[in-house]
This record gives C-alpha cells, sequence and structure tokens, in this order.
C-alpha cells in the first residue's frame, strides 16, 4: 500500500453497532488532522457495501458487530476484497489475544475503545503510514502472551 | 427195667421241679403284665385293641379322652356304635388290616368328637395286625396320636406367618413407596440444584454482556467524548483542560471498573480465547482489584467443552474469590497440571488456615463448588497450602470427553 501524501484527505469508514460510539469517533476526528469521514456502517453486510461504493482509505470497525458476521471476519472479508484498504480494528477488549486475532486476521492496527481517545489519530497515522500499530500497553501484554 | 424205673423217676423229679417253678414264673408274668397294663393305661397317646369285628377289646384313657367318650363305653362296642364317622372313614382300611394282615402307618383321620373339648379333632393313626398262636389274624393293636393342639398351633403359627409376610410384604410396599418418592426428590432436587445454577449463569452472563456491551460501550463513548474536548480545550490553552483531563481519567477508571464486573459475571475470554485465558484474565484482574499477587502458573490445556469450561471457571472464580474474603492471602496461585493422567486444577493461597464452614447456610459457596464439581465428574478436595493457608484441588477424575457440553 502506497502511503498517503500529506495534502491527500484520508476517508474513513466507522463500522460499529453503537450509535454513541459512532457519534463520540466523529467528534473525535474531527478534532485533529486532515480526515474524511465519508461513511458509516452499523452491521458487516452495510460496511461491505458501503466500503465497496465509497472506496476509503481504512476502515475503523468494532469487534463485536451485531449479526452473523463479526469484525475478524468482517476484516478478512475486506482485506480480501480490497486489499489496499487499511483496517484499524476497534474493541472494548483490552486482552492480548483480540489483538492477535484482529492482525491474524488482516487489520493494521488494534485499539481499546478506552483508549481511542489517547492514541486513536496516532494508531491511524501509523497504519495509514503503512506499519501495524497496537499501544505499548498492549505490545507489552501480547509480549507476555506469547 | 430199672433204667425204665430211673428213667421215670427221672421224669417224675423233672415234673416236680417244674412244678415248684411255676409259681415263681406266674408272679413274674403277673408283675410284668401289671407293668404293661401301667404303661399302657397312662401312656401318653391313645391305645386300643380292636378284634375281628372291630370291637374295643381294650382302650386307655388317653385315647378314650381323644375320642371324648369314658372307657366303659367303648368296651364290647363296635367302632361304628361308638364313633359313626370314625368309622365311615377307617373301617375300610380296618378291613383291610384284618384281610392283609399288613400294618397301616400314619392314618390321618379328621372326626366330630363331642367330649370335653366338643369340635373336629385330628388325629394321626397306626394299625398294627394282632395275630394269634396259629398265626391268623385276630385283631389291631392301634395307636392314636392326638394332633389337633399341633395342628392348631400349626394353623396359627401359618397364620400368623401369614399375618407377618402381609406387614412385612405392606411395609416393602410403603418403604419402596418412600423410597420411590425420595428418589424422585433427589432428581427434582437435582434438577432444580442444576436449573439454579443455569438460571444463575444466564442471568450473570447477561448482566455481565449488558455491562460490557452496554454500559461499556456508553462510557467509552463518553470517554472519547472527553478526551476531544480536552484536546480541543488545550488546542485553545483553556484553564478547563486539566479538569476535563480529570473527568476523562474518571470515565477511564469507570470503564475498567464496569470491565470488571462484566468479566466477573461473564467471562468472554472462555468464549473467545479458551480456559486458561480465562483464567489469565481472572488473574489479572484479581491482582489489579485486590492487590493480592495472583498468578497462573501450570497451563495445561484440558479438552473441556463450553458448559464444561464454564463450571471450572466459576470453581477458580469461587475459589479465589473466597481466598481474598477469608484468608487475607498474599498470593494465589493458579495452576494446571495432569496428575497422573488425571487434568487437575489447584488453587492455593498462603493465607489464614481453611475453617470448614458452621453450617450449610454458611458454607453455601462451597456447596454450590462441590455442585459444580459434581457435574463435572469431578472431585474436590482441600488441604493446607504448602505455606499456610490452603488448597483446593479440582480433579477432573472422569474422561475429560465425557464432560457436558
Amino acid at each position: 500500500m502506497e502511503p498517503p501524501s500529506q495534502s491527500k484527505t484520508t476517508r474513513i469508514v466507522i463500522v460499529d453497532d453503537h450509535a454513541g460510539i459512532r457519534a463520540s469517533l466523529r467528534t473525535l476526528l474531527e478534532t485533529e488532522g486532515d480526515y474524511d469521514l465519508c461513511g458509516e456502517a452499523e452491521n458487516a453486510a452495510q460496511a461491505l457495501d458501503r466500503i465497496a461504493a465509497l472506496k476509503p482509505d481504512i476502515a475503523v470497525i468494532d469487534i463485536s458487530l451485531k449479526g452473523a458476521i463479526h469484525g475478524l471476519e468482517l476484516t478478512r472479508q475486506l482485506k480480501h476484497l480490497h486489499p489496499d484498504l487499511a483496517v484499524l480494528v476497534l474493541s472494548l477488549h483490552a486482552e492480548a489475544q483480540f489483538a492477535f486475532g484482529a492482525i491474524a486476521a488482516g487489520a493494521g492496527g488494534y485499539l481499546s475503545k478506552s483508549e481511542a481517545g489517547e492514541y486513536l489519530h496516532e494508531a491511524l497515522a501509523t497504519i495509514l503510514g503503512g506499519k501495524s500499530y497496537v499501544t505499548p500497553e498492549m505490545r507489552e501484554k501480547m509480549g507476555r502472551a506469547k | 427195667m430199672s433204667q425204665n424205673a430211673n428213667k421215670k423217676s427221672e421224669g417224675k423229679s423233672k415234673k416236680q421241679g417244674e412244678a415248684a417253678a411255676r409259681p415263681a414264673e406266674d408272679d413274674l408274668s403277673r408283675a410284668r403284665l401289671a407293668e404293661i397294663e401301667a404303661y399302657y393305661d397312662t401312656a401318653p397317646v391313645g391305645l386300643c385293641v380292636l378284634d375281628n369285628e372291630l370291637r374295643y377289646v381294650r382302650i386307655n384313657e388317653r385315647l378314650a379322652e381323644i375320642n371324648g367318650i369314658p372307657v366303659s363305653e367303648h368296651l364290647g362296642r363296635t367302632i361304628r356304635e361308638v364313633l359313626p364317622e370314625l368309622a365311615d372313614q377307617a373301617e375300610p382300611w380296618l378291613r383291610d388290616v384284618l384281610e392283609t394282615g399288613e400294618a397301616l402307618r400314619d392314618v390321618e383321620i379328621t372326626v366330630e368328637t363331642h367330649g370335653e373339648e366338643p369340635g373336629e379333632r385330628t388325629r394321626v393313626e397306626n394299625w398294627y395286625p394282632m395275630r394269634n398262636e396259629a398265626g391268623e389274624v385276630c385283631g389291631i393293636n392301634i395307636v392314636v396320636e392326638d394332633l389337633t393342639d399341633r395342628k392348631r398351633v400349626e394353623e396359627e403359627l401359618a397364620q400368623l406367618n401369614l399375618e407377618l409376610e402381609e406387614r412385612v410384604n405392606e411395609r416393602t410396599q410403603k418403604l419402596n413407596s418412600a423410597n420411590r418418592e425420595l428418589r424422585q426428590e433427589i432428581v427434582e432436587r437435582r434438577r432444580l440444584e442444576a436449573e439454579i445454577v443455569a438460571i444463575t449463569e444466564r442471568v450473570q452472563s447477561r448482566i455481565g454482556q449488558d455491562l460490557h456491551d452496554d454500559l461499556g460501550q456508553q462510557l467509552s463513548a463518553l470517554g472519547m467524548l472527553a478526551s476531544a474536548i480536552e484536546r480541543d480545550l488545550r488546542r485553545d490553552l483553556h484553564p478547563k483542560a486539566e479538569t476535563v483531563a480529570r473527568l476523562n481519567t474518571l470515565i477511564k477508571g469507570a470503564i475498567d471498573t464496569t470491565r470488571g464486573l462484566a468479566k466477573g459475571l461473564y467471562p468472554i475470554e472462555l468464549e473467545k480465547g479458551g480456559f486458561i485465558v480465562a483464567l489469565e484474565e481472572l488473574a489479572r484482574v484479581t491482582q489489579a482489584f485486590s492487590s493480592v499477587e495472583c498468578i497462573v502458573r501450570g497451563k495445561a490445556t484440558f479438552p473441556l467443552g463450553e458448559s464444561a469450561a464454564i463450571h471450572l471457571y466459576r470453581i477458580a472464580q469461587e475459589a479465589v474469590n473466597n481466598a481474598l474474603k477469608h484468608a487475607a492471602p498474599r498470593q494465589i496461585i493458579l495452576d494446571c497440571t495432569t496428575v497422573t493422567g488425571v487434568p487437575t486444577l489447584t488453587i492455593t493461597n498462603d493465607g489464614l488456615p481453611f475453617k470448614k464452614p458452621r453450617s450449610r447456610r454458611h458454607g453455601l459457596g462451597l456447596h454450590i463448588l462441590e455442585y459444580r464439581a459434581g457435574l463435572l465428574g469431578a472431585e474436590i478436595t482441600i488441604s493446607p497450602g504448602p505455606e499456610g493457608g490452603c488448597k483446593l484441588t479440582c480433579s477432573l477424575t472422569q474422561h475429560v470427553r465425557k464432560y457436558p457440553d
């Protein structure tokens, strides 16, 4: 994946079944960086449709989506359909095995929702820069769990 | 002649000797006869002699008593004249004895008598033919034993046995019925216990999931908003930025608490990461919330179904909670190992020794713990720990493939 140029606006799609989270992410993204929140989806089916139509640079996906397809499966399908799409998996879970699962599914990064306020911009920038991202605390947990 | 004379003289002398001996022999015979008659009259069994016409020639007191008729009313009379009912039954056989000269033994006869104890009496008779000097049958010697009392006792005994048997049967039926009811009650109680555990599990899971998925999401959304506001305020160098930062810290604390509570109620790691991951998370949360060092040592993998895993997890959780509540430990060790082929979970603490609960109510946690172990076919033992405190061992003695899913 080519790193985006500084001048290019980053197009983002948020996939989360909780309206409050989507609203807060919107607000958070508005505070910093050059992001275009081009679409939202509350389940996997909507996400597949909208991402195919909108062709965003990055998708922020909740791991626990309602319905038959959860966030990790959606990530796998999206990476298969859109290999250039960057994915950040967002989750309420702060345990290492979820981060391992997200990376294995093809996500560029994993972020706990409780850490999103502090690390979301850093995570997006790192992933868009072509590197994988987890917080230092999560990195430590993953190291212990290996 | 002289020889003849001598012979005559010898014969005379012999006859004189015999004549002299006869009175002594007669005395002896009379004494013996008297003795025999005394035996005859006082014998405990009935005795009589019948002639060829079946007349009573001789009868003792005992038989007269059995017949309920005095001795004098027997003598010279036929049995038909004395006891017609007896004659109806006995005459053909008695005539057989007279004709064949063969004895008949143990003939059981029941007749109505009219003596001091009137009523039906059962007797057993033995008939022996009597012969004269020519060897001809000249009568019948009869021995009679009255079985009435023995029969009555036997019947009473049989009746008592029957009643006893009926009572035993009745009691057995009642016991069987009580046993069935008890078994049904046990089955019902086990079913209810299982249902209570299942309902508790469902309610806990539901509350846990609601806490995690709903309250956790809302708090996370709040946290993100607070972060956004804090970011804006800092950019504007606003003095309230610090206040919002504190608010954000509190929200994060609330998220952690919610997560901890949710995990206690619904260990999602079991579903997502397996038993050991869930156990590690239990250790992490325990340490974070209690400041007691809690570690998972052995990490043997047990092939448990989901339901079995949750029961084993709850056993570990209950043991950890009990240790925190009662033992004031510095360290809790969770250990999954295989001991002589048996998958074994041990929870060891180094705190105060284990005290057996005072009552079932006080030991409810322990009871539920044992119940869960029972569902797994596991055995729970509690022993002193190597460094004080106690060690709870849960041995999964049944083959793991038998565990419920």
